[in-house]
């Protein structure tokens, strides 16, 4: 059994797969020996393959009835029947309603009352038509992604200070690293093939791994410091560090004069941060702080990978900033080992970055406003442009609560369940006019659509989607999609012709073959050579260029590498005595962000299939409540319950818990206060009251467990 | 990622095998340089194909002669020395493959696979070995309490792959090789039900299990033929 060639579908690590399949059904996913896992899965990978069989699938477009309940935040629609909101609808009455409700409030309140969120898990091709179709057929810049929740933060850093937002090296440069500075990350759980090359530089060539998160890892016990810092203190702790390389002297001056400006300005600001002073804010003794800083300076070759934790913070620039310094003040980064490694969720959101799937920018990052770049696409794409930037995710969930948005086109997103404060979303989403959901299943963000347009899984499609490393890798269709289902890429330029476009790609490698003249980065790499390698990594400006893995080798793409002081910020919410503990959200093994995938697939739900949150034993004892128990969550913003468990890794007074619960979702109760730059919610940090007890948890998952038997899955 | 050509030394070494002239590169095992000339020497507690894991020459299913060695040698991890003679399909090899293949045979049960892929089932076949003549050792229960990941030990051979797996590839130190002698066997944790144990289901034992004691749970055999 030879199997399908492909790449997995879950997280940012882009694990090359094999997919063996019979009947139509994948019945065993084997590791490829790919660039980034050498063979490796996790359990998601290897075991969570069967989601798109379950009895949920949407496999025909649903219209919402004339009768249905009016919409509201609160409706509740049920995925296995939702026939009292929904009707069965042809594809060409879907189509058409889809588009002219698009079209009329375009043509009624202007192209800025609409808004699309295209989707981070699509391939390059559905992201590129899918930005395209925004800004040519709607004719704004409102475009997003989950890039928004996820690492805004780090680009807009890393554009500014460096002139490009991706990686430097790729994770398993960590086998070259003789340190690792790994923050706000939790690889085991989050990327845990990229944590297994973690594991095998500590225990093969002794690697001192230092992590700085307010959560004890899995990692933990393989670390030289494990800085268990208070949340949302990384500037106090990052600036301590900086503190101590100038004051020591362990700088590297060739770097700093001839490759970076701003040293000056740094070093003056830097004065009133040093250790001693940060270490009651941070919660981290000087000694240790010092010991960290003279460890990831002196060491021959320093790595920082950081996650969620260091960019999904409403300081999430600033914080990213402070590691930026920290690699421009000894020069640890442009070489094998050295570098720093922003490490990307999804499977494809730095693919969706490129294509250009952001409000600001263009393919390539060109920014929508710079006036020879738009004079560029508008050539590309034969029509006028907007030279204004568009809203971001929160602003357009905020517009629409407002009524200034009135019809959205969302692909794959599930705001109404990974918005902080997510009643707000929902409530947003059901004040549109007109919304457009194209999914598999009916998520709890298209429970508010009008249209719902059934999508193909990653098993049921080829296309091209670009990993953590800047590796564009080729994912082949295992599967013939079920039902009605079409391809994403038809629904795209069937709803684009539908707004008045004259689109004819015939499929994946004709949308490709426009990305190519869209991004200069990827103008070397073809299809074919992706047919044939099955993975090229950009940076990749000519056909036959090798690719470069490590970027930033002689200069910056924006010429020298800027310091960028960082103050610390009071974050919008500390604790107080109404809400004394604090909230840290964030993602579990065996569950995919807001659990439309995973707490579908039967290996997966039946290992974790209840909402769960953390606590140290200690909290919880004083709480009075055994593990296992119920507890609630409140916030200023709402409440939750969930079951708790004694967990000595989560720090006294936090409370951890995974956004994947619809039964539970966290982010009910977290913050929405945004990084005033990059607009990234501060979603692992808020203030909440715990108590003993709570409202009994209605409902068990997608009942998976009790369908997914021969019965109720979709055959 | 592929060797780039600035690592590979191009010195080899000239070696017999099987009465042919062969050569192998400086780190070559007598194994690898075997398959590399399409000679098949079996393995179990080894598999080249699951990259990084190492050889560690426990089952001894892999024995060859070498000229003027009183001992036969494990090839996958024996590595060939100019001008040594080495012999993969002697009678005194192949009847000491043989043995090993029967006495393990006579450990897993009879007319039971868990996977269709069975490496000892493979070899076995492909050597001729037939109904073991040795009694069978007492089998453990199966453990099948995890959702993922079934666990019959009964066809388990202790070659340790998957303790390899699970340590050395990636790293979650789960598994382990506890007692000794007849009594030694893989054990989960401090010897927990798979279910309870810290076990994250990478499922790299699984891949790696030459019998399929450890196999994707909830999928038979014919499932995947």
């Amino acid at each position: 059994m030879k199997g399908t060639a492909s790449v997995c579908p879950y997280c940012g690590v882009g694990c090359q797969v094999a997919y063996h399949a019979r009947d139509n059904k994948i019945v065993r996913v084997d590791g490829r020996n790919g660039p980034a896992n050498e063979s490796r899965l996790c359990v998601k990978g290897r075991y969570g393959f069967d989601y798109g069989r379950h009895g949920n699938r949407l496999t025909r477009p649903l219209i919402r009835r004339a009768d249905a309940p009016p919409k509201s935040a609160d409706a509740e629609v049920d995925p296995a029947d939702p026939s009292r909101y929904f009707r069965e609808a042809s594809w060409d009455e879907a189509l058409d309603l889809a588009g002219s409700g698009l079209k009329r409030i375009r043509d009624e309140y202007g192209p800025k009352a609409l808004a699309g969120f295209g989707c981070a898990k699509g391939s390059n091709e559905e992201a590129y038509l899918f930005q395209k179709l925004v800004r040519t057929g709607f004719g704004s810049n409102n475009v997003d992604h989950c890039t928004r929740l996820c690492h805004a933060g780090s680009v807009a850093a890393l554009l500014q200070c460096l002139g490009s937002g991706a990686v430097s090296n790729p994770v398993r440069d960590v086998m070259k690293a003789d340190v690792v500075l790994l923050i706000g990350a939790n690889p085991s759980i989050n990327h845990p093939v990229a944590a297994s090359w973690i594991k095998n530089a500590v225990d093969r060539n002794g690697l001192k791994l230092i992590i700085g998160d307010p959560r004890l890892q899995e990692l933990s016990r393989r670390a030289f410091i494990h800085m268990q810092s208070r949340p949302d203190s990384d500037v106090a702790m990052l600036n301590a560090m900086i503190y101590t390389i100038i004051d020591e002297g362990l700088t590297n001056e060739p770097f700093i004069r001839e490759r970076t400006e701003g040293f000056d300005d740094l070093k003056r600001h830097i004065r009133a941060y040093s250790p001693e002073a940060m270490a009651p804010i941070c919660g981290i003794p000087a000694e240790t702080l010092k010991l960290a800083a003279r460890t990831y300076a002196t060491s021959r070759a320093s790595m920082i990978i950081w996650g969620m934790g260091s960019s999904q913070s409403q300081h999430g620039t600033d914080n990213v900033r402070c590691l930026i310094s920290l690699a421009l003040l000894t020069g640890q980064v442009g070489r094998p080992g050295a570098g720093l490694h922003p490490i990307r969720g999804q499977n494809n959101v730095q693919g969706a970055s490129d294509q250009g799937l952001m409000p600001s920018s263009f393919p390539d990052y060109k920014s929508v406003d710079d006036p020879v770049a738009r004079r560029r696409f508008e050539e590309l794409w034969s029509c006028k442009l907007d030279p204004v930037k568009g809203l971001t995710s929160m602003e357009i969930i905020d517009a629409a609560y407002d009524r200034k948005i009135r019809g959205m086109y969302i692909m794959g997103e599930n705001p109404a369940m990974s918005d902080p404060n997510a009643h707000h979303a929902r409530e947003g989403l059901a004040q549109l006019d007109h919304l457009v959901v194209q999914d598999i299943f009916l998520t709890e963000t298209a429970y508010h659509a009008d249209v719902v347009l059934p999508a193909t899984t990653y098993f049921e499609k080829t296309g091209t989607f670009t990993n953590t490393d800047r590796l564009v890798q080729i994912g082949r269709q295992a599967l013939d999609p079920p039902g009605e289902v079409r391809q994403d890429l038809w629904i795209e330029q069937e709803l684009a012709r539908r707004l008045g476009l004259d689109w004819n790609y015939s499929g994946a490698a004709d949308v490709f073959a426009e990305i190519r003249q869209a991004n200069a980065n990827m103008a070397g790499i073809t299809w074919e050579r992706l047919e044939r390698e099955d993975a090229v990594v950009w940076p990749c400006r000519n056909e036959g260029d090798p690719g470069d893995a490590v970027t930033f080798i002689d200069s910056f793409p924006r010429g020298r590498g800027l310091f960028a002081p960082c103050e610390i910020v009071e974050p919008d919410e500390r604790p107080d005595a109404e809400y004394p503990f604090v909230l840290l959200t964030g993602r579990m093994l065996e569950h995919w962000h807001t659990g439309t995938m995973t707490r579908r697939s039967r290996v997966l739900d039946a290992i974790e299939p209840d909402p769960v949150c953390y606590m140290c034993p200690e909290d919880l004892e004083a709480l009075g409540v055994e593990p296992g128990g119920l507890v609630t969550l409140d916030t200023r913003r709402n409440r939750i319950s969930a079951y708790v468990r004694a967990d000595s890794k989560v720090g006294k007074g936090n409370v951890f818990m995974a956004f994947c619960f619809y039964e539970a979702a966290a982010n009910l109760l977290t913050n929405p206060t945004l990084d005033p730059e990059a607009k990234i919610p501060g979603l692992k940090y808020c203030g909440v009251r715990v108590t003993a007890g709570g409202e009994p948890i209605g409902g068990t998952g997608f009942g998976t467990q009790v369908k997914s038997g021969a019965t109720a899955v979709a055959h | 990622m592929a060797a780039q050509p600035q690592d590979v030394s191009t010195e080899t070494v000239c070696f017999s095998l099987d009465g042919h002239e062969v050569e192998a590169y400086p780190d070559e095992t007598i194994w690898e340089a075997a398959r590399r000339e399409g000679v098949e020497i079996p393995a179990l507690c080894y598999k080249p194909d699951q990259v990084g894991l190492r050889a560690d020459g426990n089952c001894r299913v892999c024995m060859v002669e070498i000229e003027g060695e009183r001992l036969l040698q494990p090839s996958c991890i024996r590595k060939p020395a100019a001008g040594m003679k080495v012999r993969s399909q002697s009678e005194r090899a192949r009847h000491s493959q043989q043995m090993v293949l029967e006495l393990l045979n006579a450990d897993v049960p009879e007319n039971r696979a868990y996977i269709p892929d069975s490496r000892l089932a493979r070899w076995s076949q492909q050597l001729d070995v037939r109904k073991p003549r040795f009694e069978g050792r007492s089998q453990p229960p199966p453990d099948l309490s995890h959702p993922a990941i079934a666990v019959n030990l009964d066809a388990c051979i202790q070659c340790t792959l998957c303790v390899r797996a699970c340590r050395e590839v990636q790293g979650n130190d789960v598994i382990g090789y506890a007692s000794r002698g007849s009594s030694a066997h893989i054990m989960f944790d401090i010897d927990d039900p798979m279910g309870e144990s810290t076990c994250v289901a990478c499922g790299e034992c699984v891949a790696a299990c030459p019998t399929g004691a450890l196999s994707n749970a909830g999928v038979g055999p014919r499932d995947w033929e």
